[in-house]
Formats: C-alpha cells, sequence, structure tokens
C-alpha cells in the first residue's frame, strides 16, 4: 500500500472539519474534495467549506485536473504533490501523504496538525497530541 | 436466533475493524503475480515502497475489488489493481496506524500463505 498514514489523537468535531476545509483551501485554491467511500464525482473546496460535508473519508486533491489523473491512473508518483487522503475517526484524525518532503508534508504537519491542535486549545478542548 | 453479520457491506466500506474471520486481500501487477503464484505457497515480500511510506512490511487489504476509489484510499496505481490475491485470514496480522487500519493490515516480514489458506488468486477482472 502506498503512502504514510499521519495520525492526530482526539475526536474530529464539526468545526474541526471546518477549519481543516478552510487550510486545504488555503493551500490549494483551485482544489476538490470527493468522498472516498461514493462513487460521487468531485466537489470545489469553495463550496465545501460553506457546505462541510459530514463525509468520513476524503479525497483532496491540488487541482480538478490532479484528480482527473488519479481517477484514471490511480495514485501515481507525480500525484505525490497534489494529493492527500483523510480519515475522519472517533479517535482522531488520520492523513495520508505521499511524498516524505515537501510543501504537502510540510503543511500537514507544520500547519493542520499544529493548528489544528490550537484551534482545539481556542475552542478550550484539551489539547490531545499523538 | 443470532444475526449475520454483513461482512461483504462491512469490507466494502472498510469501516469495520479487521477481524480474523475475514478476507484477506493482496493487489499486485501482472509480474508479482505471476511471482507469487508460482510457488505452491504464496510468499508476500516485505518492503517499504518510495517515497513516503509506513514501516517496512507485507500489505494486505480486506477491501474488496469493487471498493468505492479502491486505488486512491490504498495509495497505489491501478496498474497495481490488475490482480489479486485472496486468502483466509490467521489473526496474525497487524492494522496499520490510523484510520486506514480498518482495511490495511500489514506483516514486518515476508508473509507466507499456505495451500489450505489460499481462496482465490487471477486477474482481477475475472473476479
Amino acid at each position: 500500500m502506498g503512502g504514510e498514514d499521519l495520525f492526530l489523537h482526539g475526536p474530529v468535531l464539526t468545526d474541526d472539519r471546518i477549519f481543516i476545509l478552510r487550510a486545504l483551501k488555503a493551500l490549494w485554491p483551485r482544489g476538490v474534495i470527493e468522498d472516498a467511500l461514493s462513487d460521487e464525482g468531485p466537489l470545489p473546496l469553495a463550496k465545501a467549506v460553506a457546505q462541510a460535508p459530514a463525509w468520513e473519508e476524503v479525497l483532496a486533491f491540488r487541482t480538478s485536473s490532479a484528480q482527473k489523473t488519479c481517477e484514471k491512473f490511480g495514485v501515481v508518483p507525480s500525484l505525490g504533490p497534489d494529493f492527500l487522503h483523510l480519515l475522519f475517526g472517533p479517535d482522531g484524525l488520520t492523513v495520508v501523504v505521499h511524498e516524505a518532503v515537501g510543501k504537502t508534508r510540510s503543511f500537514v504537519v507544520d500547519e493542520l496538525f499544529e493548528g489544528l491542535a490550537n484551534h482545539r486549545l481556542r475552542s478550550n478542548r484539551l489539547p490531545l497530541v499523538a | 436466533m443470532e444475526e449475520e453479520p454483513v461482512r461483504t457491506a462491512v469490507d466494502r466500506k472498510g469501516r469495520a475493524p479487521h477481524t480474523p474471520s475475514m478476507t484477506i486481500r493482496h493487489f499486485t501487477n501482472k509480474k508479482g503475480w505471476k511471482s507469487i503464484r508460482s510457488q505452491v505457497d504464496w510468499t508476500f515480500r516485505a518492503s517499504a515502497p518510495p517515497p513516503a511510506h509506513n514501516p517496512f512490511g507485507a500489505y494486505f487489504t480486506t477491501l474488496a475489488h469493487d471498493a468505492p476509489k479502491l486505488a486512491a484510499r490504498l495509495g497505489i496505481p491501478k496498474s497495481k489493481l490488475e490482480c489479486l490475491f485472496e486468502f483466509a485470514d490467521a489473526g496474525d496480522l497487524e492494522p496499520i496506524q490510523g484510520g486506514r487500519g480498518a482495511y490495511i493490515v500489514y506483516s514486518r516480514a515476508d508473509y507466507v500463505v499456505r495451500r489450505d489458506r489460499q481462496l482465490w488468486e487471477g486477474e482481477t477482472r475475472g473476479r
């Protein structure tokens, strides 16, 4: 199986989802996401931020072109920086990254996980770190 | 009367915890398939594919070949879904860390499946 599974403990609440989607949109302004557990097509991140769909598994892409590449060829090496797989579980958030170093990986570790921990602190929720 | 668990639906969505009664699957390309099926006992080699990867090991899934967006969820190219091995779980595989542990399991070393546990192998399109 491909990718590395990065995990942040703590249940993912609705406001966490919105925080995550906003952070993704800031990283990938033309990005799209889709429900990994259905055959439905992609949703632009701009719309997703407003809708905050309650999907359990989300596939996120930098552009719709990257999404089409994945749909046609699966997770090929060139897709690494342009793709994230997020799983919202009762125990925590999993983000699967497909690059060993780079901007997308740094975003997950330094901005998403760190930002989410701070967001939880600001919401008076206990910091839960891996 | 005890209710029969709905295994197919659970497997396909992959949201149920991995249990010893499940069918375990290994997807590979044609070259890998030919190599593994050439032996009476199937041996799945442990590896650590680049660039980003989980711990060194031989990886498997409980997801069926027709699960939605399978390649994306497993993080592999579609060419690696070409062929499939299915075998009965012996309860000795570990779930990976995080949410994908519900449907991805691994062995830290090469993993051998003896004939009595082998269920099916072949080109995935024939499944």
